[in-house]
């Protein structure tokens, strides 16, 4: 199967707003990568990728101040056989340097039961 | 449940076991919440539970013993998982690896994200969100992350100092869940984080046969208010090594005898083995890599305030201590003991023991199965202490507040 590769060269900006990506071999990002919610909550967007690889730049999947508050699924391709990116591996997002950020709505993460059931 | 909770229909909650083994833990879909008593909501779920899940407050005495289910929320609206169509049949899921080598050289920020079908078997390096050998990651924090289904480990800290873990949740991760490798990760705080039902992996290194929800190589990180619900081994395991290892390897390092950092509030259960696992050693003196002496005193260390019920064998366990002491411990439905501590160092002058705790033989959750249940085994090595510690409805079969002499048969 062929797939394409994305460069996000330094400098650059790649907004992703798509609902819905191909399946990608490689991003590899050397400025910055924006995965941004809908205003629609409801929405529910899909990326499909190998590897992506955080060279020194930034990925956005919502931010501490604004979260991604639509719906995105980030699904990752490979197996044991997949070529591998030196130390990282494969199936993977990799980062080295660089900012990765990754924040959803806020929920109550965990509680306790009141009563036995 | 006992709060407040802002979950959705349709969401995915893992429900903790309170039973001796942890596969009475349960998965189920909420389908309602009724927000009638606020404080009190009830949530309804797409199926009934099979087991039972044990949710009470006990007094004895003064002490309080806080049993109640641990609910965990599984589902974010932010995913990220190993393609569904052959993860889990190839036990080779996706995985978040953070590495560049230098203080702060970089920053991963993660808060309410599901990861789900991650970590990858057979492959050491490959965890679910894996920091390697980094420095310190002032910046960097996992905040109310969800890993479900991880075939290879859950939170790694390797070579990483000063990473924050907070309010995560792991539910059905196989080996060590999360993980201080190479003993040598200082100054990691890890708050306030649920594992429930960490499983055994035959296809990684040995110690992951038998897993730890926390397994802790370097004692001086602090651990507050984390539960470890349920393991096929063990709940906290430190596994402190004679010197750093791996890749940061190094012989003046000394882990057995560095200073502690915090260890309190703490609860445990459902664990196969013991809720709290010191193994070998503890033993914190002000210069770690020099015997004892007069200028190189031991360092008091004081674990306290945990909450261990329901664990196979025991509540808590220690083969080697110098200046340490359990204080403010709860253990209760111990199988084997509530404690047990093999060997104290300082011979007549030892100093480690058990202070103000309470050990309960049978809890209000016990529903039978033990025998012959020790409060405490004493240890093989003089001047071990017991001082103000209750025990409760010891009057079960040939059960007994002391056993002595641990491991000596």
């Amino acid at each position: 199967m062929h797939m394409e590769s994305i460069h996000i060269p330094k400098g650059l900006n790649l907004l992703i707003d798509i609902d819905e990506t191909p399946e990608i071999n490689l991003i590899l990002v050397e400025g910055s990568l924006t995965i941004a919610p809908s205003s629609d909550p409801t929405h529910h967007r899909k990326i499909h990728a190998h590897y992506i690889f955080v060279h020194g730049g930034t990925m956005e999947v919502g931010t501490e101040e604004f979260p991604y508050t639509s719906k995105v699924t980030i699904t990752m391709y490979g197996n044991i056989k997949s070529p591998y990116i030196p130390i990282f591996g494969n199936k993977v997002i990799a980062v080295k340097g660089g900012i990765l950020d990754m924040h959803g709505v806020q929920k109550k993460s965990w509680t306790v039961m009141n009563k036995t059931a | 449940m006992s709060e407040p909770v802002d979950w959705d229909i349709g969401s995915l909650i893992a429900i903790a076991s309170t039973n001796y083994s942890h596969y009475e833990s349960e998965k189920r879909t909420i389908v309602a919440i009724d927000r009638t008593k606020p404080d009190r909501p009830v949530v309804t779920l797409d199926k009934p539970l099979k087991n039972k899940h044990f949710a009470e407050i006990e007094y004895y005495g003064g002490a309080k013993f806080d049993m109640r289910c641990e609910v965990g929320l599984l589902s974010k609206n932010v995913v990220y998982r190993g393609d569904p169509s052959d993860s889990k049949g190839n036990q080779y899921g996706a995985t978040i690896f953070l590495h560049s080598s230098g203080d702060d050289s970089l920053i991963g920020r993660f808060s309410d994200i599901e990861m789900t079908e991650v970590g990858q078997a057979f492959k050491v390096g490959r965890y679910a969100l894996h920091f390697h050998m980094i420095g310190a990651v002032h910046k960097s924090y996992a905040k109310r992350v969800s890993i479900h289904t991880g075939f290879n480990r859950a939170f790694t800290i390797h070579g990483t100092h000063y990473l924050r873990l907070i309010e995560n949740v792991a539910y059905f991760v196989k080996g060590h869940n999360i993980f201080i490798e190479d003993a040598i990760e200082s100054h990691n705080f890890i708050y306030r984080n649920l594992i429930i039902s960490s499983v055994k992996s035959m296809s990684l290194l040995n110690s992951d046969q038998s897993p730890a929800s926390f397994w802790i190589t370097f004692p001086e990180n602090d651990f507050i208010e984390n539960h470890a619900a349920g393991s096929d081994n063990y709940g906290f395991w430190y596994d402190l090594q004679p010197h750093a290892m791996g890749p940061s390897a190094n012989e003046d390092v000394c882990p057995t005898k560095n200073k502690a950092g915090i260890f309190r509030d703490n609860h445990a259960h459902s664990n196969g083995r013991y809720g709290l696992r010191i193994f070998h050693e503890m033993s914190p003196r002000v210069f770690p890599c020099q015997n004892t002496s007069d200028t190189n005193p031991w360092i008091e260390t004081k674990m306290t305030n945990l909450t261990a019920w329901k664990n196979l064998r025991d509540g808590a366990i220690a083969e080697r201590l110098a200046d340490v002491k359990f204080v403010d411990f709860k253990i209760a439905d111990s199988l084997k003991a509530g404690i047990e501590i093999s060997f104290l160092e300082g011979g007549g002058y030892a100093k480690a023991g058990i202070h103000n705790s309470t050990i309960v033989l049978r809890s209000g959750n016990y529903e039978g199965g033990g025998g012959d249940s020790r409060g405490i085994i004493t240890a093989k090595t003089e001047n071990f202490t017991v001082r103000n510690v209750s025990f409760y409805n010891f009057d079960e079969g040939e059960s007994a507040a002391f056993g002595t002499c641990t491991h000596c048969e």
